[in-house]
């Protein structure tokens, strides 16, 4: 029983549950399945700016909608602290697997790659240190810019802040060559 | 009877479940409850994995088409038992289900939908699992609901000009 309420679900059974929230939708107060519409109410709640797409009343008619995505985070919280085994990682084929190392994701764990869903920018010193002596070894992340850029640079820890320094050269000297803005300039220069 | 407070001004894209009819509210805790209900579901269903988008995007196995036609098998089996036997909504409303709006070239759901699956593919989640991330703990997921809020607001900015 523990284990069933530990485990993800197999898509045969979690999927044909998450269509019965339409009719249950229904059945409570007629109300048509939908998530989206709370970025419209949202908006329309703070930055209305006179637009007739947000002219209307939020509260009573988005007010279901907005504790239904209450609702969807408690759900994650709830599910994700304890509902999953510790060290979870998502069981993806072994194709994706390669293809996400190839693009240079180290850690395949948890929900989402910490090395892509952080606060910390790309080349944050204190991470790279962590990274290198941890469990992301020598990994760099350059997630910010025009272009998506995930790459292995094969960093020791002590080689981590010479090595930045010089690809964010080569970068700014690049994106200057391409006559294009430079990505996210500010982040990269934080640390020179 | 007319509600003075859900005319909707904008006909062409009516706000989902502005009125119901119902003789009652239904209190907001049911629908607290059903989000947390479906919350939970997306994280064993692993639907809010990036993981799970990656690996679907790359046509690499059938889990996610799995979990999306087994969804869509249940919801269109309900729906269908509401129509048959007119059931009524907990607060004695009639249960009308929207239909589509239709335009002779349908812009609005081959362009939206590309937009959107742009916008899928790009960030790794849809806007359920962006909030059920939030909840278990992504807390940079906020960016991405901010994306889509100016999203939103640039569509609503550009909207008269866009074609539907």
């Amino acid at each position: 029983m523990r284990e069933i309420l530990l485990q993800p679900w197999p898509w045969y059974v979690a999927g044909p549950l998450i269509g019965l929230i339409v009719p249950l939708l229904l059945m409570l107060g007629g109300k048509p399945f939908g998530i989206s519409s709370n970025l419209r109410h949202m908006c329309a709640a703070t930055v209305p700016c006179g637009l007739p797409f947000f002219t209307y009343d939020w509260k009573r008619q988005g007010g279901w909608n907005l504790l239904f995505a209450l609702g969807i985070v408690l759900g994650g919280f709830v599910a994700a602290r304890w509902m999953l085994p510790d060290g979870y990682a998502a069981a993806i084929s072994a194709a994706t697997q390669n293809d996400l190392h190839a693009l240079g994701l180290g850690d395949l764990s948890g929900l989402v790659p910490a090395e892509l869903f952080g606060w910390s920018a790309p080349d944050d010193h204190s991470r790279m240190d962590h990274a290198g002596a941890g469990r992301l070894p020598g990994r760099v992340r350059l997630a910010l810019g025009r272009r998506l850029h995930v790459r292995s640079c094969d960093l020791g820890p002590r080689g981590a802040s010479t090595a930045l320094t010089h690809r964010r050269d080569r970068i700014l000297r690049r994106w200057s060559a391409d006559d294009a803005l430079p990505p996210a300039a500010h982040l990269l220069s934080r640390h020179a | 009877m007319p509600d003075p407070h859900s005319a909707v001004v904008d006909p062409e894209t009516p706000i989902a479940g502005a009125s119901t009819g119902g003789t009652r509210d239904v209190g907001g805790a049911y629908f607290v409850l059903a989000g947390t209900l479906l919350g939970i579901l997306f994280v064993k269903a692993e639907v809010l994995t990036w993981y799970r988008i990656q690996e679907m995007f790359r046509f690499q196995s059938f889990h996610m088409y799995g979990v999306i036609a087994g969804a869509l098998a249940t919801a269109m089996a309900g729906l269908q038992l509401i129509r048959r036997f007119r059931l009524r909504s907990w607060n004695g409303g009639t249960i009308v289900v929207p239909t589509k709006v239709h335009t002779p070239l349908g812009v609005r759901y081959w362009a939206g939908g590309a937009i959107f699956g742009l916008g899928w593919g790009l960030l790794g989640a849809c806007p359920g699992p962006m909030f059920a991330l939030l909840g278990a703990g992504v807390t940079a997921i906020t960016v991405a609901i901010l994306g889509a809020m100016a999203g939103t607001w640039v569509y609503a900015l550009l909207q008269p000009r866009l074609p539907h």
